[in-house]
């Protein structure tokens, strides 16, 4: 079983977001999913409320996953390291934590008991700070426990990002075409370890709540009349997805 | 055993030290250093000087992490400031950073004596003291911060004297504001007010030559 924990001392970073886009992914491999929302905002914990209460028009909405659970977190460490048991004999593949924003030692709780710190960053000016300053945070964590013990793997994700940061990250010659702050920023988190994919900005991700988990979403689209381009953008998005956890898997495999 | 316990701790937790705190100081300065990075390595093709030289000259992140350790228990501003920004004594003037100012609030406070002088400026009788005063504090303010080295402090050190010997009740207290200065100026008013070990607080001695700056500006304006 893998356990991922999300982690951003920002609020509004796209946390949330990537602990669906990962459950998204990882059921439509076929894999158990777990998540556990430790945010404040419980939007997480919210997610299928949100689905179940959204009126589709057209599609005929899915049934919520059967292997999905939404949990909110233990009171206690002790809690969590029993309910992670519990998780694994059940045959559970994958546990996601959510987290709030700032620096908490739950927060670090959770990092601690996980295989991967995962620290979603938005190529923003006003923003990769933050992002910094989250990877310091973990490297502090990192110095604060005994030689020898196990520590989680820590990478970024960058998230949310607009055409021209992705020429920019990926096409010969891209980089010029940015704005000189917009390169700094994304040389900078370029630097720091992380995730081989870039996940793109898209409507999709703004309406996760609304469209539930991406694979079933997707495939209730595409049979409804007229759904074939809303099932288009989510099976993009899915792919985009898949590929965040195929890196994911090289770093913890499944 | 299972596999998901905590690891043992050989340190306080990060977290537990700034509890909920998104800005803590130490990591603000930190990525404050990477900030620096980027403007050197930006600033060394204009100067003509290959951006590996550059990199070189300046401190890297963990070494840069590990002088803040040295500053723990102090608050941000009070360290020594010969130990940063490291830069070589042969750097080029200019090329990597500009002289470093320090943030300040000081309260801005005028002579009695001198506040009665804003009087006797053309034009005062239209206007307020207070909106005088706050004219000529800002004023004082851009003036401040252009002074960068001994001989510009000299020409403003015996009214700043005398100033910071003046009591508290023969003062009108203005606005608290914020000041810049530059780091070596501020090493020069404190030497310029008897205080060459620095230990009187920054913003008394930079706040004494505010007022000398802004009383010579209300000097020059005064009729007769």
């Amino acid at each position: 079983m893998q356990v991922i924990t999300i982690v951003q001392t920002k609020g509004g970073s796209s946390k949330t977001t990537t602990a669906m886009l990962l459950a998204s992914a990882a059921l439509n491999l076929g894999r158990r999913v777990t998540l556990i929302d430790g945010d404040v905002n419980a939007q997480l914990g919210r997610w299928r409320d949100s689905f179940e209460l959204a009126t589709w028009e057209g599609a005929q909405k899915p049934d919520w996953p059967e292997s999905l659970t939404i949990l909110s977190p233990p009171e206690s460490v002790e809690g969590l390291l029993s309910l992670l048991e519990a998780e694994e004999a059940r045959g559970v593949d994958l546990v996601v934590i959510d987290t709030r924003p700032g620096t908490h030692t739950d927060t670090e709780d959770f990092c601690l008991i996980s295989d991967l710190v995962l620290i979603p960053a938005r190529p923003v000016y006003a923003e990769w700070e933050m992002t910094h300053r989250a990877v310091l945070w973990m490297d502090d964590l990192r110095a604060s426990i005994a030689e020898g013990e196990r520590f989680p793997a820590v990478r970024v994700l960058v998230m949310d990002a607009g055409p021209k940061i992705i020429d920019a990250a990926i096409r010969e010659g891209g980089m010029a075409q940015l704005p000189k702050r917009d390169q700094d920023v994304l040389q900078e988190i370029l630097r720091l370890d992380h995730l081989d994919v870039i996940v793109p900005h898209s409507r999709i991700l703004e309406q996760l709540g609304y469209h539930g988990p991406l694979g079933p979403a997707a495939h209730a689209n595409a049979k409804a009349p007229g759904g074939r381009l809303v099932a288009d953008a989510i099976t993009r998005q899915l792919e985009v997805a898949e590929l965040v956890l195929t890196g994911i898997d090289e770093v913890i495999p499944a | 055993m299972s596999r998901f316990r905590l690891p043992a701790r050989v340190a306080p937790s990060p977290a537990a030290e700034e509890p909920g705190l998104q800005n803590s100081a130490a990591r603000l300065r930190s990525s404050r250093e990477v900030q620096s990075r980027i403007l050197a390595e930006r600033r060394a093709p204009e100067a003509g000087l290959p951006a590996e030289s550059i990199k070189a000259q300046l401190p890297d992140l963990p070494t840069t992490i590990q002088a803040e350790a040295g500053f723990a228990g102090k608050r941000e501003g009070e360290r020594d400031h010969t130990l940063s920004p490291a830069l070589p004594p042969d750097a080029p003037a200019g090329l990597l950073t500009k002289p470093r100012k320090e943030k300040l609030v000081v309260l801005f406070r005028l002579p009695l004596a001198t506040e009665r002088r804003l009087k006797q400026i053309p034009g005062a009788g239209e206007l307020t003291s207070a909106y005088m005063l706050r004219a000529f504090a800002k004023e004082a303010r851009a003036e401040l911060r252009r002074l960068l080295a001994e001989e510009d402090i000299n020409a403003h050190a015996d009214e700043a004297r005398r100033i910071f010997a003046i009591s508290a009740t023969d003062m009108a207290v203005g606005e608290a504001m914020t000041v810049y200065a530059q780091v070596s100026a501020i090493r020069s008013m404190h030497a310029a007010l008897g205080d060459p070990w620095q230990i009187e607080p920054r913003a008394t001695i930079v706040g004494a030559f505010l007022a000398a700056i802004a009383s010579r500006l209300i000097e020059a304006r005064r009729v007769g």
